[in-house]
């Protein structure tokens, strides 16, 4: 038995510490995930403690079919839909005609970003870029790109996170991949013809 | 396609024929490894760290909270 399930089991015969465990596992995953789609760090705290609290009130109801945290974000997502769809509906766009940034979708890669080796390209500066170009992702494409290729969650998975088909998330995922892939490539391209003109000015 | 065969969504026809490819055109491979590493930069370059306080605030509200409701 796995260890989340577990502690859910615990939980449930009425052991709160087990609860606890369980909270301080996956808060700071919840609380990232919860940061990136709302865009607000007091927004973000309030849904935390609101997603826990509804987990609380329905471990009865998860069955096990998915992963205690797929259920959790599925619990996380919506609440941070709900509150969007209340205070900023304009963020919630299904349309997957919806045009992103207009960039070339095979713009030529850049060398400087291509061949960096990763330790590099997670430097503060990078990790300030990728999180700026997640950021710029509209709504329903940042937050399948989120559980896909931040929180490693299967397309499967991601499908029933945010209800929605698996033909959807691949072409929001394929399209967020490439966007997020361009913004890096021109940040790493244009960082680089800085460097150089400052280096052939000297 | 990248997005699929990085993946693994593909079947290994099709695999094959991107592996060939990019073996074989430059333009492609760059553009296939800036692909690979802005995926691995969102795999790793994003904090899951929360503040101490905000852990703290989520405690006793949990207590405060769950302990009335129960599960």
């Amino acid at each position: 038995m796995d260890h989340d399930r577990e502690l859910v089991d615990r939980v449930i015969k009425g052991d709160y510490y087990a609860f606890e465990l369980l909270v301080e596992k996956h808060q700071g995953r919840i609380y990232r995930h919860l940061r990136k789609m709302v865009r607000d760090y007091d927004v973000a705290e309030d849904l935390l403690q609101e997603t826990f609290l509804s987990a609380y009130k329905g471990l009865t109801r998860f069955s096990g079919n998915s992963s205690f945290a797929t259920w959790l974000f599925r619990i996380a997502t919506n609440a941070a839909l709900m509150f969007l769809r209340k205070h900023k509906p304009d963020s919630i766009q299904y349309d997957d005609e919806l045009k992103l940034r207009a960039r070339a979708d095979h713009a030529p890669a850049s060398p400087e970003f291509a061949d960096t080796p990763l330790e590099l390209l997670l430097s503060d500066e990078g990790r300030r870029t990728i999180e700026k170009a997640i950021d710029e992702l509209p709504l329903m494409y940042r937050t399948v790109l989120m559980l896909r290729d931040v929180e490693g969650f299967s397309v499967r998975e991601v499908s029933k996170i945010t209800d929605s088909s698996v033909s959807a998330i691949k072409s929001r995922l394929h399209r967020a991949r490439h966007s997020v892939r361009e913004a890096l490539n021109s940040y790493y391209s244009e960082r680089n013809i800085y460097a150089r003109r400052g280096a052939t000015a000297q | 396609m990248f997005s699929d065969y990085i993946d693994g969504d593909i079947c290994e026809a099709e695999c094959s024929v991107i592996e060939e490819h990019l073996q074989d055109c430059p333009p492609c491979e760059q553009l296939f490894q800036s692909f690979r590493a802005s995926i691995k930069m969102c795999n790793e370059g994003v904090s899951d760290e929360i503040p101490e306080k905000v852990c703290e605030r989520l405690r006793i509200f949990l207590r405060e909270n769950c302990r009335e409701e129960g599960t």
